[in-house]
């Protein structure tokens, strides 16, 4: 199963938002499925680390109560024009997803 | 007599050795992050009573009112998708918090910043039924918090 990670940044008065968005199911592992009455079992992002030239800006820890397909923005300073960022998630299962993008 | 004893010791070897090789294929992928910060604290995130969690999170820092603002909605049509924006201007904010007071698990997430993140947070959560939603932010010797109470609709832990 491959999930999508997307991310985005716009810079506006020297702060740069960065907008993730990661295609993930995030089921709680609490809900009984209406087709085969067996329990989902979890399956949520456990870390997301935003990172600016590879050194972590923010590291968001997430628990099950984080919405399906998880969209998070984060505001940084200090960044210039051509900035690597990057965003690195871990789940539960141990699959892990990857986005990165430049400061335009 | 000897030989059941000595293959079930056998079995009971492999079967370790193979428990340690998957833990460690468990722990890699957390590694590789090279993160700064500890591991997912996976006892706060099950934790149920919220006194507990705010003692593991803050430890004995005094906790004041405001100094922040949380947006969001008085009432949420879906409990499944419920937007929130976590804005401070306090200095050097460390941790933003949010918890749902009415969740099965009441941590819904924990956010660390470095020196070069502001203050700000935006995320949608799920949330159970009506609850007392409440943001926190740690710095270096204080935690700043402030409530919102949103009322639920459409239960949302289904979504």
């Amino acid at each position: 199963m491959h999930i999508a990670t997307k991310m985005k940044t716009r810079t506006q008065q020297g702060i740069t938002e960065v907008l993730v968005l990661v295609n993930h199911p995030m089921d709680t592992g609490l809900v009984r499925s209406k087709v085969t009455h067996k329990i989902i079992p979890a399956h949520f992002i456990k870390t997301l680390t935003i990172a600016v030239n590879h050194k972590p800006a923010v590291i968001t820890d997430m628990g099950i109560a984080i919405s399906k397909d998880p969209l998070i923005a984060v505001k940084l300073t200090h960044t210039k024009k051509g900035d690597l960022v990057t965003v690195d998630w871990i789940d539960n299962e141990g699959m892990t997803g990857h986005a990165q993008t430049h400061v335009s | 007599m000897n030989l059941p004893r000595r293959t079930f010791l056998k079995q009971a070897l492999s079967g370790s050795a193979l428990a340690v090789v998957a833990g460690a294929g468990l722990l890699r992928p957390g590694q590789a992050l090279a993160r700064t910060w500890p591991v997912w604290p996976q006892a706060i995130f099950h934790q149920k009573k919220m006194p507990v969690v705010l003692h593991e999170l803050f430890g004995h820092r005094p906790i004041v009112h405001g100094g922040l603002h949380l947006h969001a909605p008085l009432e949420a049509e879906n409990g499944a998708v419920v937007p929130m924006v976590l804005e401070t201007k306090v200095p050097h904010p460390e941790k933003l918090v949010l918890i749902v007071d009415k969740n099965p698990f009441p941590l819904a997430t924990i956010v660390h910043l470095s020196p070069d993140a502001l203050g700000f947070f935006n995320v949608r959560i799920k949330m159970g039924k009506t609850s007392p939603v409440r943001a926190y932010v740690a710095t270096k010797d204080r935690v700043h918090t402030v409530t919102r109470k949103v009322k639920v609709t459409i239960g949302g832990c289904g979504g």
